[in-house]
């Protein structure tokens, strides 16, 4: 079996095997975790940061198998081109996720009804809304790229994703704080280009 | 890499989130049909609850943060 970690340019050896055809690779190993858990993913998002630091790179999902090298040949054939294009759009760029809550969500009693789920619902989801209005567009005005969506449950929250240069990203950082204007927001990153793949999104 | 708040555990709680929302719900997709139990689940919901026993494991690990 063959367990992929990346997509990437050619560049430097690294400790895993890798593929090459043309201009795109693949790196992977013989053996590799299949079940996510805290403890396999971290392990595995370690090795994909490693490589990061070394290449470039499109992060694999995590459990992504192939049965063997003609398979990964078949793939890197196949979407040679599509991987190209996207590895020159993350090159030298890292993403930064943030999170954020609204100031205030009015307190509600559990719903006892259908319709009361559906309005506690849609309330949570504009109060998500206008933190997105607030900070998405600002944050995503630095980023080479920016995807944002909204939750309600459990609890109402803007998350976004943004690819930006490897040397901004504490001026970015900065940014989101003064952005935030006093919500709570978490900072997560710098992650290899999850979101800047080109693949379909899930949610 | 993470911003200090009022309220750490949601600070680490959310660094597992973006992972678990990473790993299983973004990156390049191989195949039509991932084999991941959790694939589109709930992945917040399923996350915490599945992870949150986990949490001490992380925070030994490699951190997020500087």
């Amino acid at each position: 079996m063959i367990h992929l970690y990346a997509i990437a340019e050619p560049g430097p050896p690294v400790a895993l095997e890798e593929l090459r055809h043309g201009g795109v690779c693949g790196i992977f190993a013989r053996h590799g975790d299949r079940e996510p858990t805290a403890e396999t993913l971290v392990r595995h998002e370690r090795v994909v940061e490693d490589l990061m630091a070394v290449r470039t790179l499109l992060p694999a999902r995590f459990g992504s198998v192939l049965d063997d090298e003609a398979d990964l040949r078949e793939l890197l054939e196949r979407r040679e081109h599509e991987f190209a294009e996207a590895l020159a759009r993350v090159r030298g760029r890292v993403e930064i996720g943030v999170r954020a809550r609204p100031r205030f969500v009015p307190e509600v009693p559990p719903p006892e009804t259908g319709r009361a789920y559906v309005e506690r619902k849609l309330a949570r989801l504009r109060a998500a809304r206008a933190v997105q209005d607030d900070m998405h567009e600002p944050l995503a005005a630095r980023a080479h790229a920016a995807v944002a969506r909204v939750l309600a449950e459990p609890e109402p929250q803007f998350t976004g994703a943004y690819l930006v240069d490897r040397d901004t990203v504490e001026a970015f950082r900065a940014r989101v704080e003064k952005v935030a204007d006093g919500r709570e927001v978490v900072c997560t990153g710098p992650w290899p280009p999850y979101s800047f793949t080109g693949d379909a999104q899930h949610g | 890499m993470s911003t200090e708040l009022l309220d750490p555990a949601y600070g680490r709680d959310v660094a597992l989130v973006d992972l678990v929302d990473r790993l299983l719900g973004s990156g390049v997709v191989i195949a039509g049909d991932v084999t991941l139990a959790l694939a589109d689940i709930d992945l917040v919901h399923v996350s915490l609850r599945a992870l949150v026993a986990s949490v001490d494991t992380l925070a030994n690990t490699r951190e997020l943060v500087p």
